[in-house]
């Protein structure tokens, strides 16, 4: 049988019909890579970086932050290190951030992925309001959890007694020791690192974690009824409804409803 | 109390920064408030009963070199000396002639000093003499709370009304009745250039309100690193020491000596004061040929290091160094010997409560190390009584006798080796190695029995240990000096049993708080004797009986016996010998971190601790090192007039000094910061005054 | 020596560049050189000077993002530099990858393998343009820097700079890619970039120009070319090369025995009277 050649316009449909198509194939594919290429969410970005969302949009990859980190502490993200690709980090157990005075890297950062502005205060530079991530401590690995002195981590923090305090409490076991328990204040505590990279244990009895992974959330309507600071918010609260499976029907329905039929039964 | 912040100050109630050197004004301070303004608070009955009132030269000099000796010979127009520079000899000129500064002219005055004055130094030794107490309120007389607080304010940034308070409160802290005092010290009060001055000032206040040695009050030095007691101190082996606190000096300490090591009399040296700064300037000096460094790290430890380290290095002298780790020391010996680690041997040490505690071997020495014990030993077989015994010139020209004949009479001859003598004798071996039975059961020997190494000695063979118990001998043999003389040890094996015990022990009983009647069975017996009636006696007979004198000196010589009596010494506040100026305008104090020991050859290389500080900071204020151009984490140069170290600067760590003061602890072989540090002494004790001398920082 | 000069000179200027930046940024890095920093994503010369990748940037701002004044003020330095002297200059003079498909090819004649699959291109040179029209849908759908996650000369230059990681199997599939499925693959028919230093350049001022009269028609140039559609007119008509996808590479001015091709500043009146 002979077969009949293609029109033009058959042609031209077809090809532009095979065009659209790779093209969304493509596409496809190319954004489920991109989904799973930066979903890491175990990284730690330089001081003054935007929400990782923010961040991913705006870093332009150039490594200026990486060259200007005096201590090395950063590096780019190369294909193999499990994170978003060329992005800058770090890795406290190795090298920390050294929280510098005058933090040389956020400056350079040409696209702003690194906000000067969320680290100054009052005009000046101010490492102290970085917020890299939140230190926290494993109770069952920190030796001083189990009697032993050693607050490695308290002196190692640079904003000493401010992100890590030392709570003494008596050792119930020999009864004449004290347990000094290091306790992290989230709201002080910069994610530098310092903490967990001098913490003698084989693997950091204290770790950074990124803020949203470390951190819970009680709830606004959570008062504090000791604290009359707290108490002040029940003045202006909003009604908040919430509704469960059984609640969702309306009364009347509820009433009349399935499970009538089986109240006998 | 501190030169500058640090952790424990953030435990305390009341922080006093102080400016460095004043300790010796505070204490005083404190003696004059309790006598001018709180007589009543002065325990007069214990006074009376237990102490008399004591004065010494002050003009003792700051126990550096003098002029004339080899390494500061000759002396040059530009200032410099021997092998030491101008810039050095700035310093070192005040040990001959000290001019008194504004400073200190108060303190001096009741000594006849004024401002300007030149002040001639001359070693006093431990010379003192007994005054009255008029004499010593006199003395009191310039410790106002006003000059106090103006000299010893350390903090510039602090205002005065505020440290006044801060005095004041201190003050009342003490005097106040029924309050239960205990003032802790640590490496601050003793190396110091006034060392011995200020450990006794606090002292005078506690005696003045009888809260000493007493439950619950007392002054206490928190010093004691378990070998500085039990192996040097108490044991006596400070080359002025003879065991049970006696001295090479006295001749019938020796002789005592002499009989029970059954050696012959006149054997000793009788000249006991080759002290660590001492050996390092005759090394220097050329005169000392021969050195071993045991136990310690001499030549990281000490201030001015670069002179003892180029001595060593570049002089015809032979250093050798044992130790369980490469330090400084062993880099620049000739010898470097293995040691075992403490419990790669039996051993036993004492402590600051006067705790003696022994252990077991619990596992074998790595490689081919032995312990010090055995390196001595083996060291004693190399020399016989013809070796050392026959007579000898020393370096002062006193000749020591020929007692090989001597020795014959005590059955040694001319090739008998002094292991022999001293640890292989007939007592020694009757000390028998007993594996079947506690204490030395199921435990290693490795200096008595030789161990499963087979380490080859020095004769080619197998070592297979001394065959019979040394430690048990070296430690009756030790003990039999002190038992009956206030320094009762109990027997060997009781030790392994429990976990320490305070001498004296008596009749198994041991002491809780010494010169105290109701816990010190010395104290009660000497009450006893006596029939004071007092609740302490300050027994001992180290200078038990004084001339009399005045502040300005000794009137009549006739020495009066004080039995059982401490005394309360009129000691005045003096400058220490190096001062911030215009060309090194900054304090250095030096010191320890809490996760590194010492020198760090150990701690340096345990990865946790090397974790936690892995290199040794120059900690200094925030203010200070804006004026200097540096910033947090710079590398700065601390430099004075003895030499220079880099170290990075921290504005923010535990240590938070205040203007005009930095910090750097001396664990770090990088940061060699006693190149830096200046070799003043106590003159009395000798002990280096590493806490203060005066350098410049700039960025590096 | 004066023969390797005539027949290469522009190659060996063109690796001296390629390679000289390359250095220049690693000395940034490794020793703290201050004449070049960053990557060629973005880079300052002496501290004062912003450079930036305009395409990264449009990437960027299809996917919604902010940015701070020192990269858009670096975008349009680039933009106007290439704008000037020919976009795709960038890729014969600048691009690491370059020196990896000019290194497939030279393989690809080695080995005989442009006998094997002959002239005829499967691919259209058009696709690139699809990939570059694709990248900002991508990058407005999923808000980030689409094709900046991807990007094998980014992995190359990072990686000489800061450290290859996996790059170098990056580097690899381009290098087999360009040896083994298609002739000048990757810079000829896929990359976005190149598409988009094309459009750039279409106004290049430095045009390499086809001499008619001199031309002896031995074809070596169109052999050598990359972007051979370009090298329409040889033989036919005295042109410059007009199209933005010419990268400047000079291997046609190189091969031309006959003093045919030279570099000149494009006479925009000549090219309109000839209704170019």
């Amino acid at each position: 049988m002979k077969k009949q050649a293609l029109s033009d316009r058959r042609k031209f449909i077809l090809t532009m019909a095979r065009g659209f198509g790779l093209a969304t194939m493509g596409g496809f594919i190319w954004s489920a890579f991109l989904d799973e290429a930066t979903a890491s969410q175990l990284t730690l970005r330089p001081p003054a970086a935007l929400s990782e969302d923010d961040f991913l949009k705006t870093c332009i990859k150039c490594g200026l932050c990486v060259e200007a980190c005096p201590y090395d502490t950063l590096s780019l993200a190369k294909p193999g290190d499990d994170k978003p690709l060329g992005t800058p980090f770090f890795v406290p157990r190795d090298v920390p951030c050294y929280m510098c005075p005058d933090i040389p890297c956020v400056p350079v950062c040409p696209t702003g992925a690194l906000d000067q502005s969320s680290v100054t205060t009052n005009g000046i530079l101010d490492i102290k309001s970085a917020d890299m991530g939140l230190a926290v401590v494993d109770e069952e690995s920190c030796i001083a959890f189990w009697g032993i002195q050693c607050d490695a981590c308290y002196r190692a923090c640079p904003i000493l007694g401010q992100a890590i305090t030392i709570e003494y409490q008596k050792n119930e076991r020999t009864g004449k020791h004290a347990f000094m328990k290091p306790v992290v204040h989230s709201d002080a505590c910069t994610g530098c690192g310092l903490c967990e990279h001098a913490c003698v244990t084989e693997k950091a009895a204290i770790q950074i974690l990124p803020r949203e992974l470390a951190q819970g959330k009680a709830g606004n309507y959570y008062i504090k009824g000791w604290d009359k600071e707290d108490e002040k918010r029940l003045k202006n609260a909003k009604e908040i409804k919430s509704t469960t499976e059984i609640s969702k029907q309306k009364a009347a329905d509820k009433l009349n409803g399935d499970l009538l039929e089986d109240l006998y039964e | 109390m501190s030169t500058y912040r640090h952790r424990t100050s953030d435990l305390a109630d009341i922080e006093i920064i102080f400016s460095p050197n004043t300790d010796l004004a505070m204490w005083n301070y404190i003696a004059h408030e309790i006598v001018y303004n709180h007589p009543e608070a002065i325990d007069w009955d214990f006074l009376k009963k237990n102490i008399i009132f004591a004065a010494s030269p002050v003009n003792m000099g700051y126990g550096m070199r003098r002029t004339g000796e080899k390494s500061l010979t000759p002396v040059r127009p530009d200032g410099s000396a021997g092998k030491y520079s101008a810039k050095e000899m700035e310093t070192i000129k005040h040990e001959m002639v000290h001019k008194v500064s504004a400073k200190e002219a108060p303190a001096l005055e009741p000594y006849g000093y004024k401002e300007g004055d030149d002040m001639v130094n001359k070693p006093a030794g431990l010379k003192h003499w007994e005054i009255s107490f008029e004499e010593y309120k006199k003395f009191l007389a310039p410790y106002t709370l006003d000059y106090v607080a103006k000299i010893a304010k350390g903090d510039p940034d602090e205002p005065l009304d505020n440290f006044k308070k801060k005095l004041q409160t201190l003050a009342d802290l003490y005097i106040e009745k029924g309050r239960k005092v205990i003032s802790f010290w640590t490496m601050g009060m003793n190396q110091h250039t006034r060392g011995t001055w200020v450990n006794t000032l606090s002292y005078n206040v506690h005696f003045m309100l009888n809260k000493q040695a007493l439950p619950g009050s007392g002054a206490f030095s928190l010093t004691g690193q378990p070998s500085a007691c039990g192996t040097a101190r108490e044991v006596g082996t400070f080359c002025h020491r003879l065991p049970a606190d006696m001295m090479v000096k006295n001749p019938h300490h020796r002789k005592h000596t002499e009989n029970r090591w059954k050696i012959p009399e006149g054997t000793l040296n009788p000249v006991g004061n080759q002290h660590i700064m001492k050996i390092h300037r005759d090394i220097e000096d050329g005169v000392v040929k021969f050195a071993w460094v045991n136990v310690c790290n001499a030549y990281q430890d000490s201030a001015s290091a670069k002179h003892w380290i180029k001595a060593a290095r570049e002089l015809d002298n032979f250093i050798v160094t044992s130790d369980g780790y490469p330090g400084i020391s062993a880099m620049v010996s000739d010898l470097v010997l293995p040691s075992a680690m403490i419990y790669e041997k039996w051993g036993a040490y004492g402590n600051a409560e006067r705790r003696s505690q022994h252990w077991r071997q619990q596992v074998l020495p790595v490689g081919n190390a032995m312990s010090d014990t055995w390196q001595w030993m083996e060291l004693s077989k190399r020399f016989t009584v013809k070796d050392l015994w026959g007579p000898y010139t020393l370096r002062n020209g006193k000749k020591l006798p020929d007692v090989r004949k001597a020795a014959q009479a005590l059955g040694y001859n001319d090739d008998t080796t002094m292991y022999e003598i001293l640890y292989a004798n007939k007592e020694a071996k009757s000390y028998k190695i007993d594996l079947n039975s506690f204490p030395q059961k199921g435990y290693d020997n490795s200096d008595c029995n030789g161990d499963s190494r087979n380490v080859i000695g020095g004769d080619g063979k197998v070592v297979k240990g001394c065959g019979f118990m040394v430690h048990q001998y070296l430690w009756e043999e030790y003990a039999s000096f002190g038992r009956g003389h206030g320094h009762d040890l109990a027997d060997f094996v009781t030790y392994h049993k429990v976990r320490g015990l305070k001498w004296p022990v008596v009749n198994g009983k041991e002491t809780p708080w010494r010169f105290n009647v109701k816990y010190d069975p010395y104290a009660a017996k000497a009450v006893a004797k006596s029939g004071s009636g007092s609740t302490h006696a300050f027994y001992g007979p180290l200078a038990k009986a004084l001339p009399q004198g005045d502040l300005l000196g000794v009137k009549d010589p006739k020495k009066k016996p004080l039995p059982d009596k401490a005394k309360i010494f009129a000691r005045p506040y003096m400058d220490p010998p190096e001062m911030p100026d215009a060309e090194y305008d900054t304090w250095l104090a030096t010191g320890r971190v809490l996760e590194h020991w010492h020198s760090g050859t150990m701690t340096m290389r345990v990865p946790e601790l090397f974790r936690a500080v892995p290199e040794a900071l120059c900690y200094m204020n925030p203010k200070t090192a804006e004026e200097k151009g540096l910033k947090q984490g710079d590398l700065c140069w601390v430099e004075s007039r003895r030499g220079r170290v880099k170290a990075h600067v921290e504005t923010r760590g535990r240590n938070r000094p205040p203007r005009g003061l930095v910090f750097v602890p001396w664990f770090d072989e990088k940061v060699f910061i006693n190149k830096v540090c200046l070799d003043a002494t106590c003159p009395q004790s000798k002990q280096t005054d590493y806490k203060k001398c005066a350098v410049k920082i700039y960025k590096a | 020596m004066k023969k390797v000069w005539n027949n290469y000179r522009y190659l060996i200027l063109r690796r001296v560049t390629q390679i000289g930046l390359l250095f220049l940024y690693f000395g940034a890095n490794i020793w703290g050189w201050t004449l070049l920093r960053g990557d060629l994503s973005a880079s300052m010369i002496l501290d004062t000077v912003p450079m930036s990748d305009p395409y990264a940037l449009l990437q960027m701002f299809s996917a919604g993002a902010l940015l701070a004044s020192d990269v858009l003020i670096g975008a349009l330095i680039v933009t106007l530099f290439y704008f000037l002297i020919g976009g795709r200059a960038f890729c014969s003079w600048v691009c690491p990858i370059n020196m990896v498909t000019d290194f497939a090819e030279f393989v690809r004649e080695l080995i005989g393998m442009n006998q094997l699959t002959g002239v005829k291109q499967p691919a259209s040179r058009n696709l690139r343009y699809w990939v570059l029209g694709l990248s900002l849908i991508v990058s407005a759908v999923m808000g980030v820097a689409a094709f900046e996650f991807i990007s094998p000369i980014s992995m190359m230059h990072r990686g000489i700079v800061f450290g290859i990681g996996f790059g170098w199997a990056a580097v690899t599939i381009i290098f087999l890619f360009d040896l083994f499925v298609l002739r000048h693959g990757w810079c000829g028919h896929i990359c976005p970039l190149g598409g988009f230093y094309s459009l750039l350049g279409k106004f290049s001022f430095i045009r390499v120009h086809h001499s008619e009269e001199k031309c002896t028609l031995c074809m070596k140039c169109k052999v050598v070319c990359p972007e051979n559609q370009v090298l329409h007119m040889i033989g036919k008509e005295s042109l410059p090369v007009l199209s933005g996808e010419c990268t400047n590479c000079a291997r046609c001015i190189e091969v031309c025995d006959d003093d045919a091709l030279n570099f000149s500043i494009r006479n925009i009146m000549q090219s309109k009277k000839t209704g170019e």
